[in-house]
């Protein structure tokens, strides 16, 4: 009987000290929220950049692409004059 | 007995409990993360200002060179001193050329050689054009370049066949009244064709000297290709004789 005792007290001790470990101080409700709103926003702004660099990467070879079309017609205005300069 | 269930029961509770405030942050780790998401957001934005201001950069230079490519262009088509009217004029006439040679091209070598009255207007029409001051401008030189290459082509072309063709047999036209000689009864004729239907084949191939596949003249000498069926270009001017002999 004592010896029972003596155990049932020594679950109450390991009991109580587990309970005490699993609320142990963390962050809040309000602090979780706001660190889930923090990450949700810096996954959406890591979407945001992956776009837009899509769309730089573009918008540069479209700029390339323009600035071999102006060459092309400078150098053609240089031939036209040349031709028309030796028919005169 | 009791003693062992009591344990086991404490064992489960102690697992549970532990493994449950695993799952949870403590208050460190929160703020830890916290501060390690605060300035990847920051970074983030930063990177996501110069980026706008980049493609806002990129799209104004895309618009000014979109001008400067009009204006040199603008400039160029001024240097001919060619009014608005003139150069859609010439404009029409060289895109006018450049159909008509693109459908030289679609034919067959044998009916292109039907048509190579075509090929010389063709090359006719682009000398007119290379008279032209527009003729100069860089974008109607290059395209006129473009037809006479293919021109040439054409003209490569109907000189193999021309080649082909003399050696081809020739039918020389006799009489109505003595032998019967007509388009349809020369195709007949065992040694032409052995087939009255393939008279197309013959008027076609001799375009330039039959005006009327009803009139062909005594001594007139007709060029006969080789025997096969009728080409697309045959069977339409078939069509179009019956046509008028029915109208």
């Amino acid at each position: 009987m004592k010896k029972l005792r003596s155990v049932s007290l020594a679950l109450l001790f390991v009991f109580v000290a587990a309970m005490f470990a699993g609320c142990s101080s963390g962050p809040t409700a309000d602090e979780l929220a706001q660190l889930d709103q923090l990450k949700s926003e810096t996954e959406s702004l890591k979407k945001e950049v992956a776009a837009k660099e899509v769309e730089k990467t573009a918008l540069e070879a479209q700029v390339n692409q323009k600035k071999e079309e102006l060459a092309t017609a400078e150098n053609n205005q240089k031939l036209t004059r040349q031709r028309l300069q030796s028919q005169q | 007995m009791k003693l062992k269930i009591l344990s086991l029961c404490a064992f489960l509770l102690i697992a549970a409990t532990s493994a449950s405030s695993q799952e949870k942050l403590s208050k460190e780790e929160w703020q830890k993360q916290i501060t390690e998401y605060t300035s990847q957001r920051d970074s983030l934005k930063n990177e996501l200002g110069t980026l706008t201001k980049q493609i806002d950069a990129l799209r104004s230079a895309l618009a000014s060179l979109d001008k400067q490519i009009q204006t040199v262009k603008d400039e160029t088509l001024a240097l001919s001193g060619a009014s608005d009217a003139v150069r859609t004029d010439f404009e029409r006439r060289l895109q006018d050329l450049e159909r008509r040679v693109a459908e030289l091209l679609t034919l067959s070598d044998q009916d292109l050689y039907a048509h190579r009255s075509d090929v010389d207007s063709a090359q006719a029409i682009k000398d007119n054009l290379m008279k032209e001051r527009l003729a100069d401008v860089e974008r109607y030189y290059e395209r006129l370049q473009k037809v006479q290459s293919k021109i040439d082509n054409l003209r490569s072309t109907l000189a193999k066949v021309a080649s082909a063709a003399e050696s081809e047999e020739h039918y020389v036209v006799r009489s109505w009244s003595k032998y019967r000689d007509c388009l349809w009864n020369i195709s007949k004729k065992k040694k032409i064709y052995d087939s009255p239907f393939l008279w197309p084949k013959i008027w076609q191939a001799n375009r330039d000297r039959i005006k009327d596949p009803d009139i062909i003249h005594v001594g007139q000498r007709l060029m006969i290709p080789p025997p096969g069926s009728l080409t697309t270009a045959e069977k339409s001017a078939e069509r179009v004789y019956w046509s008028k002999k029915h109208a």
